[in-house]
């Protein structure tokens, strides 16, 4: 594991990994939704999209081809604070993916038409994804809810009608802040030589110019004080329960218990919420929690799917009274070592794949702020007490901290067709989904 | 796309639920998707998705592609990488006297181990409406109670010591997996054991499984991929082929504790199975281990597996699944396939990596796409399955584009049908699998499983390790000879799923009979025909407006 950084603010995280011969390389900028504003929500995921439109070298979506053709993998992905571009090669063309990301780092061409193309793409995305897809709306209008304040309120796929206004001169200015060497971690992992990759890298990155330092002030999110709650009415055959609470980033100290929590709820058959509402009370088909942690705040997510039918009020109850166990009770001793060796096991397995390994480095660095977390997770994990365990469901798990939203199936169209006589009569449609999130 | 692993209706469950986390943009996401591999479909998780549907993009030439044509300063690919055999580890092959085949993929490094056993019985195996999700429902149970270990048991058993135990069914097979720590190794080769050789199949325990199952099949009403699939095969293989059959809840609901026992009775023997443990072993010690957990698992001869035949269906036809809330429609089109073993196989998946199977380097995402903007996302594929299955198309595209899509599309199979690939299309798609193969095999349980898939399609662990330079051999007559057998413009099966009222009348202007279907209406077509209810646009033929 090395790490260094280039005279132009560039950090560069190396891990070389001769299991088997393949190479990551991986591009995380320090930009997410979060950097958005009310008037621009979406830009961000957009400007993944842009990334893949042509730059000076390089025609458009001939990224993704040019690596195709030696056998590489290309990819990306936004969130809330990080856009992220990998691509998996063999070894050998480590020193190519290399070029093909310094050169889109600086050197990205946007013309009107392809900022208004790639516009349409990502509005579509974000009807498949969200608008079309209940589960979406439900976590969309729960963000919406949870925050009041802080961008966190929006989710990475944006809003539409932001979407439209953005114009290629917003495109360039976001471009020329964010996508800059000093604003970005460059992430190495394979089958390669760390003098190579050095060698690459001072190559390709070291003559590209530093950008201003990017100012990191969000809106407060004020206290909540009060529990909030929302229901979704919509035609789906699979209805969801979603409760969150809000918790500290991804770097506090008590992250680590909360995690250790997370896993004591939904780890396997036997966690805890599986054994209570999937298999005792057998109200859900699905049950868990976990700790959804983000740079400035989390949240602390429970939820629960069922089949239509049942009882929703009972499910939110059983939810909501395995997490106040978690508040009354301490952990018995077994069941605490238990969730660390599940902890330890998950961590072992995730380092069976370079792209994996790189991903974790990039996110512990973005993220919490210090990629040598990743290294000590375990480590963390091990010093979790059942007082510590005890002590954040306490702090940050009570009903005033909570937001909850429901999703009710909507009669009669998702009911499950037990009988082929259910063939639906050609009636009305059903009413478009209600557009939610974004609304603030 | 099927394969021999062919996912479980639960584990789309699984899938569903796990959207949650997705969805969320949860930063923390520890298994990338990875889409490569002969055969593999590629419309989603493309970087850049798709693109333009706003028709504003232009013909190849607009202004923004302007810039760069004629240019001598862009940036080129290397020389693609030389194909190669695998250097797989040593793989240490021996059968069990009860007829166990066990293979051992020992790699160092990592301390973990999995356990991979493949049960060469599953949806094929059941009976038409009589036993219809026995396989996977026989499967599931079996964690649910085996020996003298309760469901909790079993449960605490993995989870104590952070391993994974898994067991599902797909048409082909049955697979059970258990990973885990090195050092508790044991503890899955217990349980395995357990779970193969004495499940107890409590029928208290059923309830869950039910619920599971008929949750995972009312999802596939929300999903218009999952929809226009199961369409699909209904339509293409038809009622007398299990590919073409649909689960339903009443095949669920009928299942009895009875069947369950009949179907691990007759199947799950370990002469019709296979064992393939992977990683930090040391051969010599698991070997005794296997012996001792396993060795006393009991052969019988198994009953054979009815013969089935594609049906030949001359000409296009079509269903319409009317889903009016929708803003895209999914569309899905083929014809009969061609099975993994077939010795056209490596031909025919380099033709569909030049037509469908590469993303953005394909004449389908480049011709529908990137040049008429009339998708977001298409992509194509043969599958590797053990039966000649389906080559299929899917895109999604906006409803009032859908058949323009489907036209150019269809223009593409007949033109490479008719010239072949080019010379340098092959030589791109040998770059390919030269780079590729590799790494995807990059663990040795992805070893281990795919040698298990071939050896299930009765390919040998040979086909793993030559796997590329059986794909480069594929020369520019063989291609052409490929595309020519097996693409067939004039035959198909097509299924779109959206507004109907936007799409049909462009269906109808093309001259394609077509069925008009609701969302909610039963998938399969004799389901539909039994209905007490005639649809509204009277049970098959053209809807009138």
């Amino acid at each position: 594991m090395r790490s260094w950084e280039l005279p132009n603010g560039l950090r560069v995280l190396f891990v070389a990994n001769h299991q088997a011969p393949v190479a990551t390389v991986q591009v995380f900028y320090h930009v997410g939704s979060k950097d958005e504003h009310v008037g621009n929500r979406g830009v961000a995921h957009m400007f993944e999209h842009l990334m893949f439109k042509g730059s000076e070298h390089v025609p458009p979506e001939e990224h993704a081809r040019l690596l195709k053709e030696v056998g590489g993998l290309t990819n990306a992905f936004t969130t809330e604070d990080v856009t992220a571009y990998h691509q998996t090669v063999p070894p050998s063309y480590v020193d190519f993916a290399i070029r093909l990301e310094a050169e889109r780092m600086r050197n990205l061409r946007l013309f009107p038409a392809t900022v208004d193309s790639e516009r349409k793409v990502v509005e579509e995305e974000k009807r498949l994804r969200i608008d079309n897809n209940p589960i979406g709306q439900a976590i969309e209008r729960f963000r919406a809810l949870a925050y009041t304040k802080h961008p966190y309120q929006w989710t990475a796929a944006g809003v539409i009608a932001d979407l439209e206004k953005v114009t290629p001169a917003d495109c360039k200015a976001f471009y020329d802040l964010h996508y800059r060497p000093n604003n970005a971690t460059l992430i190495v992992v394979g089958d390669v030589e760390e003098q190579a990759v050095r060698r690459s890298i001072e190559t390709h990155f070291g003559p590209l110019e530093r950008g201003p330092a990017v100012a990191r002030t969000y809106p407060e999110e004020p206290p909540q004080t009060a529990m909030r709650e929302a229901t979704l009415t919509l035609p789906v055959a699979l209805p969801v329960l979603v409760g969150g609470y809000h918790i500290p980033g991804a770097a506090h100290a008590d992250i680590p218990a909360l995690q250790v929590l997370a896993t004591i709820l939904s780890a396997g058959e036997s966690s805890r919420m599986h054994r209570r509402l999937v298999r005792k009370e057998q109200l859900a088909v699905a049950a868990g929690g976990f700790a959804e942690a983000m740079e400035q705040s989390g949240l602390f997510l429970v939820y629960a799917a069922h089949l239509p039918g049942r009882d929703q009020e009972k499910i939110r109850r059983t939810l909501l009274d395995e997490v106040a166990k978690a508040r009354t009770a301490a952990v018995a001793a077994p069941e605490l070592a238990k969730a660390r060796n599940q902890l330890t096991a998950a961590y072992v397995f995730g380092l069976g794949s370079v792209d994996g390994v790189a991903r974790e480095l990039g996110l512990s660095e973005l993220v919490e702020g210090d990629w040598h977390r990743f290294l000590d997770d375990a480590e963390r994990y091990d010093k979790v007490t059942a007082a510590d365990v005890k002590r954040v469901a306490t702090k940050y798990l009570i009903d005033s901290n909570l937001t909850f939203v429901t999703l009710k199936p909507q009669a009669p169209a998702a009911a499950p067709a037990p009988a082929p006589a259910e063939t639906a009569p050609a009636g009305p449609p059903p009413p478009p989904a209600p557009k939610a999130g974004g609304a603030s | 796309m099927r394969s021999w692993a062919s996912v479980s209706v639960r584990a789309r469950l699984a899938w569903g639920a796990g959207i949650v986390f997705l969805a969320g943009g949860c930063g923390h996401v520890t298994e990338p998707p990875k889409t490569t591999g002969p055969g593999a479909a590629a419309t989603a998780g493309a970087p850049a998705a798709p693109a333009s549907a706003s028709g504003r993009t232009s013909e190849k030439g607009g202004p923004d592609v302007a810039y760069w044509r004629g240019r001598t300063d862009l940036i080129k690919a290397p020389p693609p990488p030389t194909p190669e055999a695998l250097p797989l580890p040593p793989i240490e092959r021996s059968k069990l006297p009860n007829g166990l085949d066990v293979m051992l993929v020992p790699r160092q490094g990592l301390p973990i181990v999995s356990f991979t056993v493949v049960i060469k019985a599953g949806g094929y195996d059941e009976v038409k409406d009589q036993t219809q999700g026995v396989a996977d429902f026989t499967a599931a149970m079996l964690r649910h109670g085996a020996g003298r270990r309760s469901a909790e048991q079993i449960s605490e058993a993995i989870d104590a010591v952070g391993g994974a135990l898994d067991a599902s069914a797909g048409s082909e097979s049955t697979t059970l997996t258990c990973s885990a720590l090195a050092e508790h190794a044991d503890t899955c080769l217990s349980l395995l054991g357990d779970l193969l050789l004495r499940p107890t199949f409590p029928a208290a325990e059923m309830a869950e499984i039910r619920d599971q199952l008929l949750a995972a099949l009312g999802g596939r009403e929300d999903d218009p991929h999952q929809l226009a699939a199961e369409h699909f095969d209904n339509l293409l293989f038809g009622e007398g082929h299990p590919d073409g059959w649909v689960l339903m809840p009443e095949h669920v609901n009928r299942i009895t504790r009875e069947q369950l026992v009949a179907f691990w009775k007759a199947y799950y023997r370990p002469n019709n199975a296979m064992l393939a443990v992977a990683g930090a072993v040391d051969p010599a010690a698991m070997k005794g281990r296997i012996t001792r957990a396993l060795g006393s698992w009991s052969g019988a001869p198994v009953p054979g597996r009815a013969a089935f035949q594609v049906p030949e269906v001359r000409g296009v036809r079509a269903i319409l699944v009317d889903k009016p809330e929708l803003s895209q429609a999914t569309l899905m089109f083929g014809h009969p396939g061609l099975r993994h073993a077939d010795p056209d196989w490596y031909a025919a998946t380099v033709v569909n990596y030049v037509l469908g199977g590469s993303d953005f380097s394909s004449r389908l995402m480049t011709e529908v796409r990137s040049k008429r903007g009339l998708t977001y996302g298409i992509g194509s594929s043969f599958g590797a399955t053990l039966y000649p299955g389906a080559f299929r198309v899917s895109a999604s595209t906006r409803n009032e584009t859908a058949d323009d899509a489907l036209k150019v599309a269809v223009d593409e199979i007949r033109k490479l049908k008719t010239f072949g690939p080019t010379a340098e299309e092959l030589a791109k798609a040998r770059g390919y699998y030269a780079g590729s193969t590799p790494f995807t095999l990059e663990s040795p349980s992805e070893v281990a499983r795919a040698i298990l898939g071939a050896e299930l399609h009765g390919l040998g662990i040979d086909y793993v390790k030559r796997l590329a330079l059986n794909l480069a051999a594929v020369d520019l007559t063989s291609a052409a000879a490929a595309a020519h057998r097996w693409l067939d413009p004039d035959d198909l099966a097509i299924v779109v799923v959206g507004r109907a009222a936007v799409v049909a009348p462009q269906l109808r202007k093309a001259g394609i009979p077509f069925e008009q279907v609701s969302s909610h209406a039963p998938i399969s077509s004799a389901a539909r025909r039994a209905a007490p209810r005639p649809l509204p646009s009277g049970p098959g033929g053209v809807r009138p407006d």
